[in-house]
């Protein structure tokens, strides 16, 4: 049986919405199709070795302790560029998107590195951004409806080496002006959107499986197909809710 | 103060109740703020003591208790029994206060909380643990804590502070002011060596560093040192020991101080209803209530409003078990594996204001560990799909769920699956809870909730 190997990036201090729930979705859906999996949970002062894992996760937090991560994540750096550009699945979320991107500037002007494997950059806005959101996403030429929920202070514009996860029907995505949500490059995917993200968008979920695969196995997976009634119902309550007509 | 305002204040109540509309548990409060901005400290003046208790979790029945020893030893007080926690709660009930009511006893949202202290200016503050709660609505936990403390650091030294020892944040808080007295709970068979999935305030407050936990009874709480500096938990000067957790019957343990011991009996379930009965103890015993009064004040306390409350719907026993948080929902779940058998479970998610428009803290609930004692398991709220969705993941097979569109379905799939005499546990959010209870209200099977005293 193949083993997909996951690491989940600080899960003790970057946990704060329900991002456990995704985790689950991977496992999961892997079971469901015959591949097992490991999750190895990568805490402050580990080291992450880059060919131990095909798929690695990080979600949001506290801004104290996404402060704290941040500082960790500075000596990890290297090692995630050479696993980003060896094909390795990135999901980050919510403080994810920013530690992914260049780095962040707070609202009193401090300025937090972040690892820079998106071509992003944030900066702190006066409010908070909150509520449903809704996009049209595209991921290689595919395109689904994503549902999901934010809560970010941070104001996210990307440069040219990535593209949008998505454009935003309902709610206000990277920062509010430019409609567009998340950001894409290489494998690497980076969301603000919580909820927890894939139990409602099993598309998402398995696009990231996919390539995960592929990165284990090096082939292009056939994924057999899952009886998603469930997960549609919950995707369509989410869009009625937020006032999207399909 | 104006009597127009007093009187076109107090009026709404009565027009609210009988419109229908509601209680009126908050509106005329919200008319008198609206038309004397600084009615409140006003008429908190007037009060020769105010005990303030404020958490994430435990509040109302906290105050419950308090209540229920005051009215044993003879206090008449004022209090905002219906879980009415914000200005316009607090308001309508100084509004409605008899004049020989020389005491306060008010339970307060925790957001809510650094605007009220300075106009009620109380004698006593109760603060007793923060939990991650709607993150839409609250912010962050961290955010609170700050609060809390530009709160506490203004506090005149006359307000006697009573603390959570076991919460390293509060904990913190409490060592700022000098007035300051801690509870906490001794080692129990009940802890934990291990954290659980998702808690909160695990990092030092004064130097970031990772807290080191001998012990945890409830998310965060518990026996807790920082590895780094010299922060730790402070020694407690109302302690709970010897637990002894009797499923949905009750709880008993024995609280002491350096005054007294007793042994305190609740008919509350689980150890988060142990930590209430001990912060109403320590603030009781602040006050000078008797331990007698104590005592026999908590030994026959009733269920607050949806937190372990039984009623019954045609011969069925519904145990309504109110669970809008993880740490809530946990204790809930820990507390139900102490019974017996399997049993009928129902969970109702709604996303409305007041439970949180952001359902991702179902994914922190620990719902794995109670899979294999769910005899039936029916799903209902708004966003009943969302809990499917929880289950079906935790590898609960979706053909066993029964999703329930409306409250009249739930109830009658609830009739046709458990026999009489039987029971469900239910587990509402708390919107939910209130669309059950009218669901229920309507057949008879309960009365309205401003009626709860």
């Amino acid at each position: 049986m193949t083993e997909i190997r996951i690491c989940h990036l600080y899960p003790k201090e970057m946990n704060i919405y329900g991002d456990r729930g995704n985790i689950a979705v991977i496992q999961k859906r892997l079971e469901w199709r015959g591949y097992s999996s490991s999750i190895t949970p990568i805490s402050t002062g580990d080291d992450f070795t880059p060919t131990n894992f095909d798929l690695c996760y990080l979600g949001g937090g506290q801004d104290r302790d996404q402060m704290i991560v941040a500082y960790d994540l500075q000596k990890k750096s290297a090692a995630l560029h050479s696993a980003a550009k060896d094909g390795m699945v990135f999901l980050w979320v919510c403080g994810g998107i920013q530690l992914a991107g260049e780095g962040y500037t707070d609202s009193e002007g401090r300025r937090i590195p972040g690892v820079g494997i998106l071509d992003l950059d944030t900066s702190a806005g006066k409010s908070r951004l909150i509520g449903d959101l809704v996009l049209d996403a595209e991921l290689n030429g595919d395109t689904c409806k994503v549902v999901g929920y934010e809560n970010h202070a941070g104001r996210t514009f990307l440069g040219p080496d990535a593209t949008p996860l998505g454009s935003v029907l309902k709610g206000h995505g990277n920062n509010g002006i430019d409609r567009t949500e998340g950001a894409v490059q290489r494998r690497a995917i980076g969301t603000y959107m919580h909820g927890p993200i894939l139990p409602k968008n099993p598309w998402l979920a398995d696009k990231l499986l996919s390539w995960a695969i592929e990165h284990k196995t090096g082939k292009v997976p056939t994924l057999t197909p899952l009886d998603n009634s469930l997960e549609n119902l919950a995707q369509q309550v989410a869009i009625t809710r937020a006032g999207v007509k399909r | 103060m104006s009597n127009i305002a007093l009187s076109l204040a107090k009026a709404s109540g009565w027009i609210s109740r009988t419109l229908g509309l509601g209680g009126g548990t908050t509106l005329p409060g919200m008319i008198l703020l609206k038309l004397r901005p600084h009615a409140l400290q006003e008429m908190a003046q007037e009060l020769e003591e105010i005990i303030v208790i404020s958490a994430t979790n435990g509040k109302t029945t906290t105050a419950r208790m308090v209540s229920h020893a005051a009215n044993e030893s003879e206090i008449s007080f004022v209090a905002n029994t219906s879980g009415a926690n914000l200005s316009s709660g607090i308001a309508t009930a100084l509004l409605q206060r008899n004049p020989d009511e020389k005491f306060g006893i008010f339970e307060v949202d925790e957001a809510a909380l650094p605007e009220l202290i300075p106009q009620l200016r109380p004698t006593v503050l109760v603060l007793m643990n923060l939990f991650r709660d709607q993150l839409d609505r609250y912010g962050e936990l961290e955010t609170t804590i700050q609060k809390w403390k530009e709160m506490i650091e203004s506090l005149p030294e006359t307000t006697k502070l009573i603390i959570n020892a076991d919460d390293p944040a509060l904990a913190y808080l409490g060592s700022l002011h000098q007035n300051v007295q801690f509870f906490g709970l001794e080692l129990t068979d009940y802890g934990s060596e291990t954290i659980p999935h998702a808690a909160d305030s695990l990092h030092c407050q004064k130097c970031d560093s990772p807290l080191i936990f001998q012990q945890v009874t409830i998310g965060h709480l518990g026996h807790w040192e920082c590895q780094n500096c010299e922060l730790r938990r402070p020694n407690p000067s109302f302690t709970g020991d010897k637990i002894n957790l009797k499923g949905l019957n009750g709880s008993e343990f024995i609280a002491a101080s350096k005054k007294d011991s007793l042994e305190i009996q609740i008919p509350l379930a689980g150890i988060h209803n142990v930590y209430n009965a001990l912060t109403a103890y320590a603030t009781c015993s602040t006050i000078d209530i008797s331990t007698r009064k104590i005592q026999k004040g908590l030994s026959t306390i009733s269920a607050a409003f949806g937190r372990n409350e039984i009623i019954n719907f045609d011969g069925i026993e519904l145990i309504i078990m109110l669970a809008k948080n993880p740490a809530g929902a946990n204790q809930n779940l820990k507390t139900l594996l102490l019974e017996e058998g399997n049993m009928h479970l129902a969970i109702l998610l709604n996303d409305r204001t007041a439970d949180g428009k952001d359902v991702s803290w179902i994914w922190d609930v620990d719902y794995e560990i109670i899979l294999d004692r769910i005899s039936s398991l029916t799903i209902s709220g708004d966003r009943a799909y969302d809990l499917a969705l929880r289950f079906h993941y935790s590898g609960f097979p979706a053909t066993s769920m029964h999703i329930a569109p409306s409250i009249q379905e739930l109830l009658e799939h609830l009739k046709s699956t458990i026999k009489i005499d039987g029971r469900a546990i239910v587990l509402p959010t708390y919107t939910s809870m209130l669309d059950l209870r009218a669901g229920l209200n309507k057949i008879g099977a309960t009365h309205s909730f401003w009626e709860e005293k």
